[in-house]
């Protein structure tokens, strides 16, 4: 009897848990994969110790491997930040701007025409793909809608939500990104040749 | 997952490939189909390929199981939702990484358990700071656990700890089996037994007293 009412209790516990819910579970998961991306692509890691579990090791064996292992770290540190000074020192080349205008430099307004919709936001690489980050406001009563933001110099990637759920990319722009995960975004390059 | 239709999946997306049904939204019902008939081990295989599409297959899979645990544990919708994805883009990155002696979402959990516990922290430092200075100068009271998700199981776990509170969700939340709570944990299978047991007696009380109030 008792174990029944223990049943009864998990399974309506188990129930409320299953509930439980905030109503944002889907942009949440559309902003995480306009999140994934722009990620590169993961790739097999071999297991540099697998071996040692195969092999009988040797005091003078495991020093000679300790000592191997902490030259190849720091040859790769090394280069590492060699790798990210030249990055740091590497610019995108500048192209046209698309459907947006820049007003000072480094600004850009966004506007997209959308009738009969109650919000619209502007999400992209440079707010992370939030939808709360960049509200984007109605002109008047018309159906346009601007946002502006700071952008710097460069490549970035965006697309607008509209009515809080609907991941659209921009409709005059006419480069839109790769999109390994089905959801497109369109691209603009910021540079001082790129706006106008 | 039958050879053909995995074959069929390897295509797709391939270059000089053809969309096999003819249209945007016909072929994502498609690859979404084949995507639930595949297992995690074949998905992340797929991935680890360079089909990179395959991860939306564990996207789907486990993004609301994982924003319920992370709810429940963190008790704040907002926190668990940037927990969320960071863990998905962790394993993402990660994925390399990742060997199949432990099931996926048992290694997925681990990354999801373990920002939980770091974002827990943060924030009960935050909070400690901001009632440190609400007692200096006096103002607006200040909720002290700062949580939002009011449900009758989140206020029965109030005063458990969150090992055990852990431990439980898991088990009963998301049914993972005891070996999957060992790897997912380090702790043996006895001592998850016994941390389930005592976060059940502690919910089950607290929750009777809910009921009664």
């Amino acid at each position: 009897m008792r174990d029944r009412d223990e049943n009864e209790w998990l399974e309506h516990l188990r129930a409320e848990y299953r509930s439980a819910g905030s109503g944002r579970d889907a942009t949440s998961r559309e902003r995480l994969l306009e999140r994934l991306a722009h990620e590169s692509a993961p790739r097999r890691r071999a297991n540099p110790f697998g071996w040692l579990a195969r092999q009988p090791l040797s005091v003078q064996g495991a020093v000679a491997c300790a000592a191997l292992v902490l030259a190849a770290a720091g040859g790769i540190g090394a280069l590492r930040r060699l790798d990210r000074d030249a990055m740091r020192g590497a610019r995108v080349p500048a192209a046209p701007a698309l459907a947006v205008h820049a007003g000072f430099p480094g600004t850009i307004t966004f506007a997209l025409r959308a009738p009969q919709v109650t919000t619209v936001a502007l999400v992209g690489d440079f707010n992370s793909w939030d939808p709360r980050a960049t509200p984007m406001r109605r002109q008047g009563q018309g159906d346009l809608w601007t946002a502006q933001v700071e952008l710097s110099d460069g490549l970035h990637s965006y697309a607008y939500v509209i009515d809080g759920a609907d991941w659209q990319p921009d409709p005059g722009a006419p480069l839109t990104a790769e999109a390994p995960f089905g959801r497109r975004s369109s691209i603009i390059v910021v540079g001082e040749q790129g706006s106008f | 997952m039958t050879p053909g239709l995995l074959a069929g999946f390897q295509r797709w997306g391939q270059p000089g490939s053809r969309d096999p049904a003819g249209g945007g939204v016909r072929c994502a019902g498609v690859r979404t189909m084949i995507q639930e008939r595949m297992t995690d081990a074949e998905l992340v295989a797929e991935v680890l390929a360079g089909r990179t599409r395959a991860f939306t297959g564990l996207v789907e899979r486990y993004h609301e199981p994982c924003l319920r645990l992370a709810r429940h544990l963190l008790g704040n919708s907002a926190d668990a939702e940037d927990v969320v994805q960071e863990t998905f883009i962790r394993a993402y990155r990660g994925l390399g990484g990742y060997r199949e002696r432990q099931t996926f979402r048992a290694w997925l959990y681990r990354i999801l358990v373990n920002r939980c516990r770091t974002t827990g922290k943060q924030r009960r430092l935050r909070e400690e700071r901001a009632l440190a200075r609400a007692s200096e100068t006096p103002g607006p009271r200040l909720e002290a656990d700062g949580l939002e998700l009011g449900t009758q199981l989140v206020r029965a776990m109030e005063g458990l700890d969150v090992r055990s509170r852990e431990a439980f969700l898991l088990k009963t939340g998301e049914d993972l089996e005891y070996h999957e709570l060992a790897s997912l944990t380090g702790a043996s299978v006895s001592a998850l037994k016994m941390r389930v047991k005592r976060a059940r007696d502690h919910i089950r009380a607290r929750w009777e007293m809910l009921d009664r109030a």
